[in-house]
């Protein structure tokens, strides 16, 4: 195998596919470089598992926990027994903390687009101009119509399930059929929209297919069977992950080399050209060094990964980091905000039901300061929801014996459950950093985080809850019960931020086609470039940052500029 | 500790969402005590050590789940080995201060239970006891325990895969997803997880 190829793209996860993907098509030989493990499509040995054929109800023992996932189970639904080959494990992989954090991955092929939550919501201009508006961090370089219709470009090829509602704060994107609100939902869609016009209950936005078409769907896809274990990988393809969709599409191409166990331990900067020649590799295994060349790198870590990758890469240009020169590499840290919200029973009802498992419920776009009716006195920018409606299990108090198992046997009460999901702002303070004086197995530095929730989120936390409970009200629930605790940064797995976008090389690290102010053949499009954080889950903006930066940077190599 | 708190901390402990109307306590099970009831296993043979209980809790949880859910044209709590679960998640899974709690809880359960004669009283004796304990106004010292039960030997039955096979909706591959049928169309019965 050769060293030298025309890109290296850093990172297999759902943006570093996709850049991947988008170079192999345009005739790029790209070398893809996955830290982890190979996992092939189909390598999901949980998929077909029911809850009697998992350990201990599926949970994972306390022993193992201990040993091996104190940081990732601060998340207390994530580590289970159906998904932990797709965890790290913490003793392995160790990370500090000056304040609490929580970072959730895996690293092996695909990364985390094996197991994420496939909620696909588009942004708006209102998130875009958001910090321009109220001064807050930096100005995103670009606005809604600059990305539009690569949304349109990656939506098509992704499978989009979802309902157009036609809400300026929530752009409709290019949605296959939904999966239908069932028929409590829709009831309490009905309900909630009676009293409060501008919130909407719609299907979520989520990229499972409710409607397989080969001719776009490419890859290994096909129609979803509404099992809901997506998480665990799906057998069918019917959902989006870099093994269904990004990683055979790319090989089909004859352009891409996959190489797992490979870690990038930096870029390599070139004094002279001014320009990153390539990345030094770190076999997993073996622990043997290689360098491979290339004209353009696309940085596709994760928003940590990446940026520790590139505070790592020191040089006398750089000597905090590449494309460093304005000091932002690490900071604006940000994640959404959640751990609040509120279930309620729904009386009546009793002979409606549903079948199949839908892999995802309803979702209810922010409503709050997204006009001059809606601001809010209390907070800046807003919150969204997702939840559900089901019939869970009755065991109703005092009755026991017979009577108690005609009760089980049969569909339970209808419990509405919403979760409320928060942005936090930019703030400077909150970062990671590089810790040289320790080092981990493979010698890098410890990755540092020093992050936390400020009084802007706390507030819209109140009202979040309070909201929740009131569209519950408006939907006849009883028995509403809130929940607000505070989740640590990192627990929504949507980091964001630390190497941002923005106009000027001195306060921003990537410029508005995610390429690097300082050194022009590097790109970033994973969650690093995010500039704010908005409410939305952001892998389908990162898809189609990433498809845009690559349409860019061919442009620019064409043209000669690159 | 308030009721409602103590279901919802059960339901974290379990992991399984078990609805329990708290305002509309059904007194159903208190009013239909003329219904002959089959024995339980109070007088079957000794069980050996699990992991995590003796012998004698072992006995004692069966006794208790096997009137929760006892044997009718379906199985008993233990037929299917409920106990067993419950005593593979209290080795392998719950925290050491859940143990702890419910050790105590469950060694006053065990008194209270003694002393009003449970493990020789009759099916619907026992039913009775157990019922009354569930609804008195002042929870008794044995009551946290007695819901852990109850809501664990409910959830680890469920998820048996007889049960779940045999007497609820299982349908591992639904292939599609209708949002909205009658219960009827399934036979009135409930989907399996």
């Amino acid at each position: 195998m050769t060293n030298t190829f025309d890109a290296i793209v850093i990172g297999s996860g759902i943006s570093g596919g996709y850049s991947a993907m988008e170079l192999c098509k345009k005739g790029y030989k790209t070398l893809m470089l996955e830290r982890g493990r190979m996992v092939e499509h189909g390598d999901y040995p949980t998929a077909h598992m029911d809850k009697w054929d998992l350990p201990n109800q599926g949970q994972v023992s306390l022993e193992e926990k201990e040993k091996h996932y104190f940081h990732q189970n601060k998340l207390n639904w994530w580590v289970k027994e159906d998904v932990k080959h797709f965890i790290n494990k913490d003793d392995e992989y160790p990370y500090d903390e000056d304040q609490p954090f929580a970072w959730i991955r895996g690293h092996h092929v695909g990364g985390r687009s094996v197991m994420w939550g496939r909620h696909c919501p588009r942004w708006s201009d209102l998130d875009f101009a958001a910090n321009k508006k109220e001064n807050i961090a930096v100005d995103w370089p670009i606005r809604y119509a600059d990305i539009e219709s690569w949304y349109d470009y990656v939506e098509t090829f992704v499978g989009v399930a979802g309902q157009a509602e036609g809400l300026p704060q929530a752009p409709d994107g290019k949605f296959i059929a939904p999966f239908p609100l069932n028929h409590v939902e829709q009831k309490m869609r009905e309900a909630v929209k009676e009293k409060y016009p501008e919130r909407v209950v719609t299907p979520c936005r989520t990229a499972n297919l409710s409607e397989y078409n080969p001719e776009v769907h490419k890859g290994t896809r096909g129609q979803c069977m509404a099992r809901n274990r997506c998480k665990r990988g799906c057998p069918f393809g019917a959902y989006f992950s870099t093994q269904s969709a990004t990683l055979p599409v790319a090989k089909e191409t004859g352009n891409l080399t996959l190489q797992s166990d490979a870690i990038v331990m930096e870029i390599i900067y070139d004094e002279k050209q001014k320009k990153a020649t390539g990345v030094k590799v770190k076999d997993a295994n073996s622990g043997e060094i290689t360098h491979y060349y290339a004209r353009i790198i696309f940085c596709n870590a994760s928003t940590v990964g990446t940026a520790a990758i590139l505070l790592n890469s020191r040089s006398e240009t750089f000597p905090n980091g590449l494309g460093n020169g304005s000091g932002e590499l690490g900071h604006n840290l940000m994640d959404h905000h959640y751990g609040m919200g509120a279930s309620g029973t729904l009386e009546g009802f009793d002979e409606e039901y549903y079948k199949g498992r839908k892999p995802k419920g309803f979702f209810i776009p922010p409503f709050t300061n997204i006009s001059q009716e809606t601001k809010q006195a209390d907070y800046l920018r807003n919150f969204s929801y997702q939840g559900g409606a089901s019939r869970a299990t009755n065991a109703p108090t005092g009755v026991i014996g017979k009577d108690l198992k005609d009760v089980i046997f049969k569909p339970g009460k209808w419990r509405i459950n919403m979760e409320c999901f928060g942005e936090i702002l930019p703030y400077h303070d909150n970062r990671m950093y590089l810790n040289f004086d320790k080092k981990d197995q493979y010698g890098l530095p410890i990755i540092t985080f020093d992050a936390s929730l400020r009084e802007n989120e706390i507030k819209m936390r109140e009202h979040g809850v309070k909201a929740a409970a009131e569209m519950l009200a408006a939907a006849g629930c009883t028995d509403i019960r809130t929940r607000n605790s505070v989740t640590t940064i990192g627990a929504c797995i949507h980091e964001m931020g630390t190497a941002r976008m923005g106009h000027d090389p001195k306060t921003s690290v990537l410029n508005k086609w995610n390429q690097m102010h300082e050194v022009p053949n590097v790109f970033v499009t994973d969650g690093a470039c995010m500039t704010s954080a908005g409410t939305q889950n952001p892998s389908i903006t990162y898809m189609a940052l990433s498809a845009r930066a690559v349409d860019y940077a061919d442009k620019q190599i064409k043209s000669g500029k690159l | 500790m308030h009721r409602r708190d103590i279901l919802k901390y059960v339901a974290a402990v379990t992991g399984t969402a078990i609805c329990a109307p708290l305002t509309t306590a059904l007194l159903s099970g208190c009013s239909k005590q003329a219904e002959i009831l089959p024995p339980t296993v109070a007088t079957g043979p000794n069980l050996a050590d699990g992991q995590f209980f003796t012998s004698d809790n072992l006995q004692h949880l069966v006794q208790i789940m096997d009137v929760i859910l006892p044997k009718t044209d379906t199985p008993s709590a233990s037929d299917v080995k409920v106990h067993m679960i419950m005593d593979n998640m209290f080795d392998k899974v719950f925290t050491p201060q859940y143990k702890k709690n419910f050790l105590n809880s469950f060694a006053k359960l065990n008194d209270y239970l003694a002393s009003k004669k449970f493990p020789t009283a009759s099916a619907n004796e026992q039913a009775l006891l157990l019922t009354q304990l569930e609804l008195a106004q002042e929870p008794s010292q044995g009551f946290k325990a007695y819901i852990d039960i109850k809501q664990q030997t409910i959830a680890y039955y469920l998820s048996n895969e007889q049960i779940a096979e045999h007497h609820l909706n299982y349908l591992p591959i639904p292939g599609g997803y209708t949002p909205s049928i009658k219960v009827a169309e399934v036979g009135g019965k409930a989907w399996a997880e």
